[in-house]
């Protein structure tokens, strides 16, 4: 072995003695494979992936430092297998990686596995030669020299061992990494197995584990606690903690855990050293052997008693609250939807309620597309809070105790959270939580109004820092929200807090719901009132007896009375003073029959003429049970259609009078000219007389003609007035010496003297037909004229802002009868065995073409009345037209 | 003076003649409208009685007829009943409801007379 290689092959095995760290030893070998080539410098590349990448350089570098491994002078001592020098003959047309003037590459292999290649370029004249093919060199160029054989040699040496020494290198770091990272595990698993057993120490829950015969293997603190053994008296021992009645269940659990099921939270009991049964909620899980096979089962118990407890606690407290709410509802009648809030947001607020420190009721108000604050309950301070907390501590009250109260009492409402939340109004447009609450219907738990998202206004308005909102739906709408905090206690909202109010909400929406509902009846029913007594028509309801059930204004003020006057009696004895009901009254006709009925009746107490309309109510059996009556004052109408009636037959009646007067008169005419004529030739004293009868009584036909024609003729009336004295001292002359004839006293009352507007002749003819006919009604008695202002005007009149003169002609006569009393003004209507039966319809019309009426009283062996009411001249009032 | 009568009824007028040839008048007498048109075209009386209600043609049409023909010729209407406001009658000179007692009617024939100066 030559010098060189021995050295070299010393600095290999040096090498051997720092194979630990890889990179030195890479580092070293290019070094030493350089200066023992006597070269410039040298890279190795190694593969990795297929590809050769620059682990190593001495005094060269290169940017190509990934290359493929089939390229190049690499790739090919590699493909080829052995080192190969790659002087300038051998390098013309060849590309090197790096630019140089020699190279030579050794390849480093391991078996047939290529591992990588170390170049060395450049070697480096130790000597010049006198040989002539240096001569011509550059100065560079003589600086550098070619690879030799012996280069060969050494870098044939250098392939086997040096491969052998980086694989053995790699292969060490490899195992020391690993070695490392078992370590590493080794100790996090420690670590971990530290922390389970902690866990598994600290734990509340039982942790226990049994093998397959249910013999503890494993128990925790956490058991100890809850079952009262230690870990002594139980470890190697069966478990004693299934209680008898649950044997068979935890065979059939046991059966699974073979099976290779987890049983997850199973709510179950189990029983204590003291022999207390708890309830527990259990996970079992088999434990496995390393190679798989389940050796045991674990079980992790958690005691829930105390969340039973709570559980319970709070059904009970709903049910409370529900049946509190229910009686609530039940007296809502006496309620009004605000006092119903109010408690409603009392019972959120209340300690043994739900024990919110403030509850704020938000409602929809589609009017104005807002939500809208209502109604708030609860302190305006820390003060006011500490003291109602404290005298609630004190007094000790039942929530129920509290509602009892509150129902009786009026709530203030004026409370400062209640002023401060009635200005809060926020439009359904915003998307803030309590807006999309209500929208959406969803609940919202706001924990930190910082951190989440929260309402702006409710920060600023009710200083809360958390809060939740709890949307009330009324059969899918949308109606409110009911809007909670704990601002004084801090107190965070749970998830059970919330879903309590939830449902409690519902609840609360329904009782808004029908409180509105109850409400708008109420409503309604005062409309109905309002209505009812607004009628002017009489209206009463009565039972199948005739009692009166219920009446409105009108009917109280036609008959004067007050209502509890009124109210429970008989009708016909309010009405007609009568002790039964009338036979002809539409009432008493629907009650017996069983149908509506409609009639119109005279009303003597009420004064008027009524069209009465009478309905049964009936049962469900459809038995009569009551009537409702309407009860319309149709005087003034009965009045106009009698008119109407009355002027159609004139008119009727002045057709055919004004025929037959035409008719008759030509005859007459003629029978009366020629008995005249004949009468003043005859001489015979007998002739004469007779003749004289036919002129007698053909003037009285004519008489009579002519009063027909005058009554159905209309004739002008004055527009002059005329003193009414004058007319009277007149007709005074006229009628005495008749009145004289029947013995009667005559009477003449004039008060005042009164201008009369009107036509003095037909007026006369009015007086002398009243004073005719009351001296033809009375022998030996008595007939008064009066003439005086009238102060009090009939029904009829419908202008009463005018002033009337009152003409009353009265007698001791023998009376009407009632039922003619009606029709002595209908034209040919008589009584008496001489007369036309014109003379008071000619007078009732000259009154009315005057603007007056005419009126008659009159009693059966008593006498009679007759009024005459005339329109009288205001001062100035001349020239109004009187005109008939 | 000479009167035309006029009337649909034949005893009227004969009563009517008779007492007014008493008075000493000269008495024509027509027995309906048409004839009074005619008679007054023929014999020009001084004046004209008219009754109202007349089948062919009614009195006021005749009383148009005449005061068209002369409108200085004195009519007196004879009228069944008071026509005073019936304003068609204004165009005659008088008017007399008609009775047995014919005084009315002479004592209106001597006013007109008088204040027509007719004799």
């Amino acid at each position: 072995m030559k010098e060189k290689e021995r050295q070299a092959l010393f600095e290999l095995l040096k090498l051997l003695e720092i194979y630990e760290d890889i990179d030195i030893l890479l580092e070293r070998l290019i070094y030493y494979v350089c200066e023992l080539m006597n070269a410039q410098g040298g890279i190795i590349r190694l593969i990795k992936n297929g590809y050769l990448h620059i682990t190593a350089t001495y005094n060269i570098s290169s940017d190509k430092t990934i290359l493929k491994s089939d390229e190049g002078i690499c790739g090919e001592v590699l493909k080829e297998g052995k080192v190969k020098t790659f002087n300038k003959a051998q390098l013309e047309g060849k590309q090197l990686d790096i630019p140089a003037y020699s190279a030579i590459c050794i390849p480093l292999k391991i078996k047939e596995e290529n591992i990588g290649t170390i170049a060395v370029y450049n070697k480096m004249q130790k000597y010049f030669s006198d040989d002539t093919a240096t001569k011509n060199l550059t100065v560079s160029e003589k600086n550098f020299g070619e690879f030799d054989e012996e280069d060969v040699a050494i870098g044939e040496l250098f392939s086997a061992i040096a491969s052998l020494i980086i694989l053995k290198s790699l292969k060490f770091n490899e195992l020391r990494e690993r070695e490392i990272h078992t370590m590493k595990v080794m100790a996090q698993i420690e670590e971990l197995k530290s922390y389970l057993e902690s866990l598994i120490q600290s734990s509340a829950d039982a942790i226990i584990a049994t093998d397959m015969d249910n013999i503890v293997t494993a128990w925790n603190k956490g058991a100890e606690n809850i079952f009262g053994y230690t870990n002594e008296e139980v470890i190697e021992k069966p478990l004693p903690i299934i209680p008898d009645f649950l044997r068979e269940m935890e065979k059939i659990y046991f059966e699974r855990i073979k099976n290779d099921e987890i049983l997850k939270d199973i709510e179950t009991i189990m029983v204590t050293k003291e022999g207390k049964l708890v309830e527990v909620s259990l996970t079992m899980s088999p434990i496995k052997s390393s190679n798989g096979e389940i050796i045991g089962v674990s079980r992790i118990i958690r005691d829930i008693t105390e969340k039973k407890r709570l559980e319970r606690d709070l059904i009970r407290r709903n049910e409370e609250l529900t049946k509190i709410l229910f009686i609530s509802s039940a007296v809502r009648s006496t309620l009004d939807l605000n006092k119903l809030l109010r408690m409603i947001l009392t019972v959120i607020t209340m300690g043994e309620g739900l024990g919110f420190n403030r509850a704020v009721l938000f409602l929809v108000d589609e009017e104005n597309n807002v939500l809208k604050g209502v109604m708030a309950v609860g302190p305006s301070s820390y003060e006011e809070a500490w003291q109602i907390w404290s005298s609630m501590a004190r007094e000790k009250k039942t929530l129920f105790e509290v509602l009892d109260e509150l129902n009786k009492r009026e709530f203030e409402q004026d409370s400062f959270l209640e002023r401060l939340c009635r200005n809060i109004s926020i439009p359904l447009s915003d998307n803030t939580p309590i807006v999309r609450a209500v929208k959406e219907g969803k609940i919202f738990n706001i924990k930190d109004v910082h951190k989440e998202e929260a309402d702006p206004v409710i920060i600023q308005q009710l200083g809360s820092f958390a809060y939740a909102v709890i949307p009330l739906f009324s059969k899918d709408k949308a109606i409110g929200a009911v809007w909670v905090d704990n601002l004084y206690t801090r107190k965070p909202i749970t998830e059970q807090d919330i879903h309590f109010l939830k449902g409690f909400a519902d609840q609360v929406a329904g009782a808004i719901e029908n409180a509105w509902i109850f409400d708008k009846i109420e409503k309604a029913e005062k409309e109905l009132e309002m209505l009812f007594n607004s009628i002017t028509d009489l209206i009463y309801y009565t039972d199948e007896n005739y009692t009166i059930k219920k009446v409105n204004h009108s009917f109280l003020n036609a008959i004067g009375l007050k209502e509890n006057e009124v109210v429970g009696k008989k009708c016909f004895k309010l009405i007609h003073r009568t002790n039964s009901p009338l036979q002809e009254c539409p009432h008493r006709k629907a009650i017996e029959t069983g149908r509506p009925q409609v009639g119109e009746l005279e009303e003597n107490y009420l004064e008027g003429v009524y069209l009465i309309s009478s309905s049964p109510i009936f049962d469900k059996n459809n038995n009569v049970i009551g009537t409702i009556n309407v009860a319309k004052n149709i005087t003034e109408l009965r009045n106009l259609k009698e008119k109407i009636i009355s002027m159609e037959k004139m008119a009727a009646l002045g057709e055919m009078a004004a025929k037959v007067a035409h008719e008759i008169r030509n005859p007459l005419l003629a029978i009366g000219g020629f008995a005249k004529r004949l009468d003043k030739d005859l001489k015979e004293e007998k002739s004469k007389e007779y003749i004289k009868v036919i002129i007698e009584e053909v003037k009285r036909l004519e008489r009579i003609l002519n009063e027909i024609l005058s009554f159905v003729k209309p004739y002008p009336i004055g527009k002059e007035s005329f003193k009414i004295k004058g007319l009277v001292d007149n007709v005074i002359n006229f009628v005495e010496s008749t009145l004289k004839e029947n013995n009667n006293e005559f009477k003449v009352i004039v008060k005042e003297d009164f201008s009369v507007p009107g036509n003095y002749d037909k007026l006369k003819e009015v007086l002398l037909n009243l004073i005719s006919n009351a001296n033809e009604a009375t022998k030996d008695g008595l007939i008064t004229l009066k003439i005086e202002k009238a102060d009090k005007l009939p029904v009829e009149i419908p202008d009463i802002q005018k002033e009337y003169l009152l003409i009353e002609v009265e007698d001791t006569g023998c009376g009407i009868q009632k039922e003619n009393l009606k029709r002595i003004f209908d034209p040919f209507f008589t009584t008496k065995i001489s007369g036309t039966g014109l003379g008071l319809a000619i007078s009732k019309r000259i009154v009315e073409e005057h603007g007056g009426i005419i009126k008659v009283e009159s009693e059966i062996n008593k006498g009679t009345i007759f009024r005459v009411y005339l329109p009288l001249h205001k001062e100035g009032g001349e020239n109004e037209d009187f005109g008939g | 003076m000479k009167i035309l009568v006029v009337d649909d009824e034949k005893n009227i007028l004969m009563l009517y003649k008779a007492e007014l040839e008493d008075e000493g008048y000269e008495v024509i007498t027509a027995n309906s409208g048409k004839e009074a048109i005619e008679l007054f075209e023929t014999q020009n009386p001084d004046i004209v009685t008219l009754d109202i209600m007349m089948p062919d043609i009614d009195g006021i049409q005749v009383l148009r007829q005449l005061k068209q023909k002369n409108p200085n010729i004195p009519v007196i209407m004879l009228t069944a009943y008071d026509y005073r406001d019936d304003f068609s009658i204004w165009a005659s000179d008088a008017y007399v409801v008609k009775s047995s007692d014919l005084t009315p009617l002479k004592e209106t024939i001597k006013e007109i007379a008088e204040k027509f100066g007719i004799k």
